[in-house]
């Protein structure tokens, strides 16, 4: 082991191991867990990002080839690591007041992390594959922990069946690919692809064996075609599987179901962490590996990036629960980095990462301060129980006015900037059209949110609702600094964009 | 000595048959073993490409994705069950609280 091995695998082990460490505080005495966990996985998180921070002086390929130590790993590291601790933080208190398991809790939010983590940095298929593994099968777990809650458990099944059924999609893709260039390693695809030189020579390959020789000509020489109808079969199944991790339509019927029954602070993690992990395994197959096909998926991503912003907006109009609400605002986001992803360019990566981290700091505020409002049992998340907010606790809807705004794009927050960059790099590709449809979806959008705020403060209060609660200390920190955050990157944004593009920049140019 | 076509196309349409089957099926147990045939499917695919490919990485895939598919059998009978716990069903239609 290299020094750049150690360095590729070091956040993840310190994952792994507090992970393990939480676990078997499972264990002990639910009020020692219940403090001690948090903290662990904090301490942790902390301890992860500062290896991910000392990794800067390392690059290339670690672990034959199989991990990549670069920037853009980098950069989705201490966004996942940013989000679990975030979410941490904001669920101590929730997981008491809903009697959940702490130790296992934690636990598999920081293996789930350590399995996204590991989808960053991959530069092997099969390495993204067990990546995805990690962090879903995790997510499954957190999604139906509320046991005894019908809606939970039901979340976590849809959830589980159908993200297995996508990722059996995506192997089988991983599959032809593999047959088609005779390697799962990213780059080596890509060299392939690109120079027609398969990574295994067949002649040296084959041996002496007359059979397989004649199998190997028909295959390599006789049948281009075939060779190209599985590479296109490869390419389609590999973007079906991926498609549903980041619920593009038409794979995004599980979203808000899964994000409406699962506890709030998971969905809050689910939206915007393993979607980013599913993006950036996303953006790494298609621009290092396929870069050279472009031009067969282009259209498909065009058609799909149309189809999630429109469906996923038109979608939220009807909605009158908050989460299900969010579950299609994300969908319709999601629907807007595909826009920036369609233009392959350098400017629309940097669109994307930095999208995602201005979305993941205003989506978990708005969650967790749903999540608050909820109250015991999760019963208040209806549009009418926000009626008069306004009034019954100004300082929370004020931070909740703050995420909506971001959320459609208002000046002043990060929502904007992410939106601003998204349609600028679309518009820098010559993609005139899909600009059009999304500035027209933003639009369609801010109906929605907008219908929120009137809710908070336009409307009268229920009288029998009860006054909210003061939010318990880890959960309003978690809502300030993601306030903070959204108003900070949506006034200077230069830092975290400087840091996208770096990142951005390490990508292969098509 | 049997090409590799037909290996692929075996594959093929396991793979098939384990998609029809997760739609079509309405029993959650079977839903689930339609993926395990799915999974199993593209394991055929690894074997007959590494072994046409003359070389062991298509096998190691192949430990990879049942060791994956063991974990998932684990969380997903586990899920299957709380299911069961709280409606006293197994068919998917009827598990439903959750407007679509």
């Amino acid at each position: 082991m290299t020094a750049l091995d150690l360095a590729a695998i070091l956040p993840i082990a310190i994952l792994t191991i507090t992970a393990i460490i939480c676990m078997m505080m499972g264990t002990v005495r639910r009020e020692t867990a219940a403090s001690l966990c948090s903290t662990i996985s904090l301490t942790g998180l902390a301890a992860a990002s500062a290896a991910v921070i000392y990794q800067r002086s390392y690059s290339g390929l670690a672990f034959v080839d199989t991990l990549s130590v670069d920037p853009f790993a980098r950069y989705f590291q201490l966004l996942f690591l940013v989000v679990a601790a975030l979410v941490g933080l904001a669920s101590r208190e929730y997981l008491w007041r809903e009697g959940m398991a702490i130790g296992e809790y934690y636990a598999l939010m920081l293996f789930a992390t350590a399995g996204m983590c590991l989808m960053a940095a991959a530069n092997d298929l099969m390495v993204i594959f067990i990546g995805l593994e990690i962090s879903s099968l995790s997510s499954y777990i957190l999604v139906g922990m509320r046991r005894n809650d019908a809606a939970s458990s039901e979340s976590a099944l849809k959830y589980f069946l159908l993200g297995s059924f996508a990722t059996a999609f995506f192997l089988y893709g991983v599959a032809l690919l593999f047959g088609v260039s005779g390697s799962t390693k990213l780059t080596a695809i890509r060299a392939f692809l690109y120079g027609g030189q398969n990574a295994i020579p067949a002649s040296a390959a084959l041996g002496k064996n007359p059979v397989l020789e004649t199998v190997a000509m028909q295959s390599q020489f006789g049948f281009t075609g075939s060779m190209d109808l599985l590479l296109g079969a490869a390419i389609a199944l590999i973007f079906v599987g991926l498609a549903f991790k980041i619920s593009a339509v038409p794979f995004q019927a599980w979203t808000p179901d899964v994000y409406q029954g699962a506890p709030a602070p998971v969905a809050a993690m689910l939206s915007t962490a393993p979607k980013a992990a599913a993006f950036a395994a996303f953006i790494r197959i298609f621009m290092v590996s396929l870069g050279a096909s472009a031009a067969q998926w282009s259209h498909l991503l065009w058609a799909t990036a149309l189809l999630t912003m429109t469906v996923g907006n038109l979608a939220a109009l009807w909605q009158s629960n908050l989460k299900r609400l969010l579950a299609y605002s994300s969908i319709a986001h999601a629907g807007y980095m595909l826009v920036a992803f369609t233009s392959c360019s350098t400017d629309g990566i940097t669109a994307i990462l930095f999208y995602l981290a201005g979305y993941a700091f205003m989506n978990i505020g708005a969650f967790i301060v749903v999540t608050h409002v909820a109250g015991p049992g999760e019963r208040l998340t209806e549009l009418d129980d926000y009626a008069g907010l306004g009034f019954r606790s100004p300082a929370l809807a004020a931070l909740l006015t703050i995420f909506m705004l971001s959320l459609i794009g208002i000046p002043l927050t990060a929502g904007f900037f992410g939106k601003f960059y998204i349609f600028r790099a679309a518009l820098d590709s010559g993609l005139l059209w899909l600009t059009i449809f999304g500035v027209l979806n933003s639009a369609i959008a801010a109906y929605y949110y907008l219908q929120i705020l009137v809710a908070m403060y336009m409307k009268q209060p229920i009288d029998s609702a009860a006054p909210v609660a003061d939010m318990p200390a880890g959960a309003r920190t978690v809502v300030t600094v993601c306030a903070a955050a959204t108003l900070l990157i949506g006034i200077q944004p230069s830092a975290v964009l400087r840091m996208a593009e770096y990142a951005a920049q390490w990508l292969p140019q098509l | 000595m049997v090409p590799l076509s037909y290996y692929l196309v075996l594959s093929a349409i396991l793979f098939s048959l384990g998609v029809a089957g997760f739609i079509f099926k309405r029993n959650l147990v079977t839903l689930f073993m339609s993926v395990e045939l799915m999974l199993n499917a593209v394991n055929l695919s690894f074997v007959a490409l590494s072994y046409y490919f003359r070389q062991l990485d298509g096998q190691i895939f192949v430990f990879f994705v049942m060791v994956v598919a063991a974990a998932e059998a684990a969380v997903g009978l586990a899920i299957i069950i709380s299911v069961f716990r709280n409606r006293q069903t197994l068919n998917v239609d009827e598990i439903s609280r959750l407007k679509l």
